[in-house]
């Protein structure tokens, strides 16, 4: 097998106890890679169709890639996946941070997690001793406290802990997983799945460095980026990605009062300038990145916000702040705060409180059911103790616990209108009325909603230099919905399933060509971007099968409605695609991609090409039987 | 007349030396573009430019005291 893998995967199954490890060939790394590609394989695999996802049937997957924990920028990275409680979709969500290459370093290349526990439960893993250990006294305590018990439990300091919060045991659809308090595997619901195990956290521990096929390649390329942060990342640094809110309001496309509106007129207030000069304390980082662009921040009373979760990051003041009108940025600090406490995906809970806020102001909501509360547009406090509510499941909390879809059917008289979801997964902080395309991939992600397998259009408009390997060297428009943009899409969105394969950072400004030969560097294979390119096509291709397994069919690739709506005033004023146009784009798209053009269904010949006919003969197992 | 730019980069920085605002000394019948060149700012990093609140082309023509607010295109968040 290539360098940069342990060739180990550990199994550990919380009913019977078993704990094993399976040594995978080096075809099949070279086939499935990593992160999401190994997710997508195992969940194809070895779920059967239909099961629930909150049930002990589920797997919940920690894959790393090959770059995991090796000494390069960008490569603290791993992925997590299970069958969604979110949508009922195949889920994945990747994070930064330690914890991936402590788990590379203690000899596993991933971790699958099946059963349930008979009580709460921790795995604990040092390199090769690995327990499943008693949680019963972490239960319902936040996450700052587990994380402290469980470091002084095991005696070393050291120890990486990952785990679920209260919002993951109480089954909250969106409860998300952390690590080291501060990086979030945060969407389709990962830490609902892993409490409906019993399972608070795993901590792991390991002390054998990662093996690479060319060592002084691996360090030029390192010292590459440590050099040059300065010029191609310095705003990164400056302001990670908070640096986002004022030039998205200026383009008229920032989320507000639940994407009713593009232009926040709190825009400046909650902004990563503002941040930077009243309540940054300090920056925050992961495994290896000299960039450290994460945001650590400090609040006096009434907020008191609490330094050791660190702090926003764009998609959070968005969602916690624009999405619910709140200008306050102490209040988003104190809702970001909470979110990393209780472990709740920041996205999913801001658009959910924005949208409870939206029924609320429309009449669909009551004050009684509110529990007296006012939950207007902007109302800070509100917003920051609905957060509690939802993850103890208390009051309102109850009903948005299930995840904006559900409560709007729930509620009723129009409330789906009102719901910003694809999939059943809330929209992150990027609005399809200023990126077209984006919003084409939202439908037809395979996780729902998501921004991070996705393109952004508006980075096209001016520099194209990323796309030049695929053969796209001119700027195209941020709302072009041609077949073109969809080819694009396509490319994109397998590029960066890929990174989520090999585990290197967006952020972190790889050129593809430097992106290939980090792997070429670590693996020892003679890899190619087209090479690369078809291992993200793979994982793609598998995730969408598992989705059409469940069910799922070509109608659920739907944007929600609120997006073919042009807002009345900003830079966009008066501009939305029509679903129309979607539809075709998207049904150009399954061409491009070897999908059926009316029924989205990977032709035999795109499966026979990605190496992956037995995905092909599962699904007709199911969908085709009998007929 | 002098001129006043804020640059606002989201991945690297816009203006050159790193630089997140400045003032420019331009001669009369400068535009925008003008002052983006002063101030180093490569024009395929610009992607909205706003003078008073009000967004502006590039060959949009200053005056005494104006502020340019510079934005480059957004990628990823
Ligand atoms: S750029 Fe930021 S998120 Fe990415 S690896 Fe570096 S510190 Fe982590």
């Amino acid at each position: 097998m290539g360098k940069g893998y342990t060739g180990r995967i550990l199994r550990v199954n919380l009913s019977n106890g078993n704990i094993s490890v399976e040594t995978p060939s080096d075809t099949w790394y070279r086939t499935y890679f990593g992160g999401t590609g190994t997710i997508a394989y195992y969940l194809m695999k070895e779920l059967e169709p239909g099961i629930d996802p909150l049930g002990p049937e589920n797997k919940l997957i920690f894959a790393t890639g090959p770059v995991t924990g090796v000494p390069i920028a960008g490569s603290g990275r791993n992925s997590v996946g299970g069958k969604s409680p979110l949508t009922g979709a195949i889920g994945f969500t990747e994070a930064g941070g330690f914890w991936g290459p402590e788990l590379k370093r203690a000899g596993y290349d991933a971790l699958i997690i099946e059963g349930k526990a008979s009580k709460p439960s921790y795995i604990s893993i040092i390199d090769d001793k690995v327990e499943i250990r008693d949680a019963s006294q972490y239960w319902g305590k936040l996450a700052g406290d587990v994380e402290d018990g469980i470091k002084a439990e095991l005696g070393d300091k050291g120890t990486r802990v990952t785990q679920c919060g209260i919002a993951g045991e109480n089954l909250v659809r969106f409860a998300c997983i952390t690590n080291d308090l501060t990086h979030f595997y945060g969407r389709t619901g990962m830490g609902a799945v892993m409490g409906s195990k019993n399972l608070r956290a795993v901590a792991v521990r390991g002390h054998t460095p990662v093996e690479v096929a060319d060592k002084a390649k691996v360090s030029e390329i390192a010292k590459f980026m440590v050099e040059k942060w300065p010029e191609i990342a310095g705003g990164m640094h400056e302001y990670g990605t908070t640096g986002t809110i004022v030039n998205l309001n200026a383009a008229g496309g920032l989320p507000t009062r639940n994407f009713t509106q593009g232009v926040f007129e709190g825009a400046e207030d909650i902004s990563g300038q503002t941040m930077n000069k009243t309540i940054l304390i300090d920056r925050d980082s992961c495994f290896a990145c000299p960039i450290q662009c994460k945001r650590v921040v400090k609040t006096g009373a009434p907020y008191n916000v609490d330094p050791k979760y660190g702090g926003p990051e764009y998609e959070t003041l968005g969602s916690l702040g624009s999405t619910c009108g709140v200008k306050d940025l102490e209040a988003v600090c104190k809702g970001n705060e909470l979110v990393a406490a209780y472990v709740l995906d920041s996205i999913s809970t801001g658009v959910t409180i924005g949208f409870a806020m939206e029924c609320y102001e429309k009449g669909l909501l009551t004050k009684e059911q509110t529990g007296g509360v006012d939950l207007k547009f902007g109302n800070g406090p509100a917003m920051v103790d609905l957060i509690t509510k939802i993850a103890k499941r208390e009051g309102l909390g109850a009903l948005l616990a299930e995840g904006s879809a559900r409560a709007a059917a729930k509620i009723g008289n129009g409330a789906e209108k009102l719901n910003v979801t694809v999939k059943g997964q809330e929209a992150p902080m990027h609005d399809p009325r200023l990126k077209m395309g984006l919003g084409v991939g939202y439908m037809l992600s395979p996780t729902g909603a998501d921004h991070c397998h996705n393109i952004h259009d508006t980075g096209y408009e001016k520099r194209v230099d990323g796309l030049g390997p695929w053969g796209f060297v001119e700027t195209i428009k941020a709302t072009d919905l041609s077949t073109k943009k969809m080819a694009i899409l396509k490319v994109g969105t397998e590029w960066k399933i890929f990174d989520n394969c090999a585990q290197l950072c967006q952020f972190v400004p790889w050129s593809p060509d430097q992106v290939v030969d980090i792997v070429k560097a670590v693996t020892g294979w003679n890899t190619s971007v087209y090479e690369l390119t078809k291992v993200g096509e793979r994982a793609y291709n598998l995730a969408r099968l598992f989705n059409l397994r469940e069910g799922f069919t070509e109608r659920d690739d739907a944007l929600t409605k609120k997006f073919f709506t042009p807002f009345k005033e900003g830079a966009i004023a008066g501009v939305a695609p029509t679903p129309q146009e979607v539809d075709r784009a998207k049904r150009d798209f399954y061409e491009l991609a070897g999908w059926d053009r009316w029924t989205g269904v990977p032709k035999r010949w795109k499966l026979e090409e990605l190496n992956i006919g037995w995905a092909g003969d599962e699904y007709d197992r199911v969908n085709c039987a009998g007929g | 007349m002098r001129i006043k730019i804020k640059a606002f980069g989201t991945t690297y920085h816009l203006m050159r030396g790193g630089r997140e605002s400045g003032e420019f000394e331009l001669p009369p019948d400068a535009t925008v573009e003008d002052a983006l060149q002063v101030a180093g700012i490569d024009l395929q990093d610009v992607w909205i430019t706003s003078v008073g609140g009000q967004q502006v082309k590039l060959d949009h023509l200053l005056k005494e005291g104006d502020e340019i607010l510079v934005f480059s295109p957004v990628g990823g968040g």
